[in-house]
């Protein structure tokens, strides 16, 4: 079963296309990273799926069913950001229970547990919460809901690194003892690749690439060595990025559609191959600057100098 | 495998309702703050006058409980524009929701908020007579109406309450106005309404405004008042609910 | 720039490695039952995709196979298999290195096979005094 399908979508705000002719298919029960730098589109793509947002053009399907102001659609989705404002007049209990009577698989045993072991009291009110905390207990809703597709946006902004390390653990668990579709945007790709399945890229609003997380870590190499012997290797080849470390030696990253002479020629040349981790690599294909930071000092370097 | 969930539209807005009721629990502690005040307002506005008649002098004093319930129609208005608002309607949204839900909810609400508030301001007519009695002790009562009866009670109860619900419902459309974003669209009717003002229908402009007010205060009969009221409500609420079908939900 | 190479090798293949050491080292024993990938994925705080990609790398080589609806177990020859495949592995890698090695000394590749040569005649002679 599709979990979401969507062709062409596009979503204009006056001038700003946040989303630009995206399609994308997303099968049921896949836990998928939406991955993108800032204005990539992440958050205007997860509140379309959510149906907050109407479509400027194109087709979204959620379940089968367009998305927006659908009661079917809403009922089986939960979107979890660090937005969610309820009134200081209500609980973390009252929050729970209005939870629980909207939501037909709410997993009440796990959300009181994982308050207590966050130590946060379910008569606590939500609105006078820290930062860290409104975010746990956002996630924890997000997490007992069960909901066929859970989208985070961002979920662990102001939490400790503990926290969020126990939060990826809980997420994990869940997800293997209930299998269901879950969306997770972050800027710390680092810190959850492990848990994800799939990647979907952003940038500009368009998709740079939606694959399995062990097909990203082959999608490309690193090639680190001299200068000479780079440029022979990455002649009529996609360079993603490239780093001088010194006069004579270079860091290139190239797209991996290396032959087993190329990685000879490499080794005989004395050029490193290493893999490129699926975070930097996202990080090379999403750059909207020229060349890297370094070229920012050597330029400013050759002006002091002269 | 987890199975997708089929909602039931009723079931949502029952427990979107209970929620909202309890999320704005203060919404009653204002509706007394307000009563309180429309009735320092009716004792403070109170007119007096008086005749001499040779070696009598007869003051008169005059307290009418208008003022409770004008400002508590002013409540409703604010509270109506306070639910449209994006903290208040995206509360609904946070879980599940759709726009018929999230404007069926609003319109339960209202109607308790309208009932409670009309209730406050009949029973602040109650509190108004007792307080008169004790700011005035020397004042002989001479009026009508002084001591109200059970039932007068609750029809004064129920005619305000419908007031309120009609406030309610103007103040609710209006908020979903501005809401939508278009001022322009809430502007318009008052720009054509001072235009043909200023055009000279000035006197047709009025007595169109009064023949639709009159259409429902100078309705004698209870049952047709409340029929009439309700109506319009419903056209009121209708609208907004039209305009505001296709509203984006922003939570930003 | 990050050297340290093993952290670089993506997650699956990491898994793929552990457990050959497992057998290697006789933590699980020929035709007994592997781990699942859900208890991979628990045990690494890893998708269970990931988990069953290392898996699949395993049974591809034949160094386990599937039963059905039992999972995965660890073949009759497994331990001989990664052997063999880490000896290869191992062996060419140093032998590259003496070669590039002896390219930059200027050593020709007839003086290289003779150096191997001795090598080889010293050792046995240790073996046999």
């Amino acid at each position: 079963m599709k979990a979401i399908e969507c062709i062409g979508l596009n979503k204009v705000y006056g001038e700003n296309v946040a989303v630009d002719s995206l399609s994308l298919v997303v099968e049921h029960n896949k836990m998928t990273g939406i991955i993108g730098p800032n204005g990539a589109g992440k958050t205007t793509l997860l509140k379309l799926i959510a149906g907050f947002l109407k479509a400027t053009a194109g087709e979204m399907r959620v379940f089968g069913e367009a998305p927006f102001n659908n009661l079917r659609v809403s009922a089986n989705a939960i979107f979890i950001d660090d937005r969610m404002v309820f009134p200081s007049s209500l609980c973390l209990d009252d929050i729970c229970r209005m939870a629980a009577r909207v939501y037909a698989n709410w997993d009440h045993k796990l959300a009181r547990g994982l308050l207590d072991y966050f130590a946060l009291n379910p008569k606590l009110c939500h609105a006078h919460l820290s930062r860290g905390q409104k975010s746990t207990v956002n996630a924890i809703l997000g997490l007992a809901a069960h909901c066929p597709l859970t989208i985070f946006d961002e979920p662990t902004l102001g939490m400790d690194v503990g926290v969020r390390r126990d939060f990826y653990r809980a997420l994990l668990k869940d997800y293997m003892q209930h299998p269901r579709s879950i969306l997770f945007s972050s800027h710390m790709l680092l810190e959850v690749e492990d848990i994800l399945e799939d990647i979907v890229l952003l940038k500009d609003g368009y998709k740079v690439l939606h694959l399995p997380l062990p097909q990203l870590t082959e999608y490309a190499v690193g090639l680190a060595g001299n200068s000479d012997a780079l440029c022979a290797l990455t002649e009529n080849r996609e360079v993603l990025h490239t780093r001088q470390i010194s006069s004579c030696f270079s860091y290139v990253v190239i797209k991996n559609d290396l032959k087993r002479g190329d990685l000879q020629q490499a080794q005989l040349s004395g050029v490193d191959i290493t893999a490129v981790p699926a975070a930097d690599l996202c990080v090379y294909l999403t750059e909207q600057r020229k060349g890297g930071i370094d070229d920012v000092f050597s330029q400013t370097k050759s002006v002091a100098n002269r | 495998m987890m199975y997708l969930a089929k909602p039931s539209l009723w079931r949502i807005v029952k427990a979107q309702y209970a929620f909202k009721l309890k999320a704005h629990i203060g919404v009653f502690a204002s509706l007394v703050a307000v009563n309180l005040l429309g009735i320092a307002l009716s004792l403070s506005f109170s007119s007096q006058f008086g005749i001499s008649m040779g070696q009598i002098w007869l003051s008169m004093r005059s307290i009418s409980n208008e003022a409770v319930l004008w400002v508590t129609v002013l409540w409703a208005f604010v509270v109506a524009v306070l639910l449209t608002t994006k903290d208040y309607s995206d509360l609904d949204f946070t879980f599940v929701s759709n726009c018929i839900s999230h404007n069926l909810s609003n319109a339960v609400l209202l109607i308790t908020w309208s009932i409670a508030a009309g209730t406050f301001a009949a029973l602040g007519a109650v509190l108004l007579r007792l307080v008169a009695f004790f700011v005035f002790p020397d004042d002989a009562i001479v009026a009508q109406n002084v001591f109200l009866a059970p039932l007068e009670l609750v029809v004064g109860a129920a005619v305000s309450s419908m007031y309120m619900l009609l406030a309610g419902c103007i103040g609710y459309l209006g908020g979903k106005l501005m809401q939508a974003g278009s001022l322009l669209a809430l502007l318009t009717p008052l720009f054509a309404l001072a235009f043909a003002m200023l055009g000279g229908g000035g006197e047709d402009v009025l007595r169109g405004v009064q023949s639709i007010t009159g259409f429902i205060m100078h309705e004698t009969s209870l049952l047709l008042f409340v029929a009439k009221s309700l109506g319009t409500a419903g056209l009121i609420f209708g609208l907004a609910f039209l305009l505001s079908h296709d509203t984006e939900v922003k939570r930003q | 720039m990050r050297l340290d190479a093993d952290t670089m090798k993506p997650i699956y293949l990491q898994i793929a490695e552990w457990l050959e050491t497992q057998i290697l080292s006789g933590k699980i024993a020929c035709d007994e039952k592997v781990f699942s990938q859900y208890q991979l994925a628990e045990m690494f705080n890893i998708n269970p995709a990931t988990a069953a990609k290392g898996l699949s790398i395993l049974a591809d080589k034949g160094i386990l196979y599937k039963k059905r609806g039992l999972g995965m177990f660890a073949s009759p020859d497994a331990k001989a298999q990664i052997l063999d495949q880490r000896k290869g592995e191992k062996l060419k890698h140093l032998v590259l290195e003496l070669v590039l090695e002896a390219g930059r000394l200027g050593i020709a590749e007839a003086e290289l096979t003779e150096m191997m040569r001795q090598a080889n005649e010293e050792l046995k002679g240790e073996v046999q005094s």
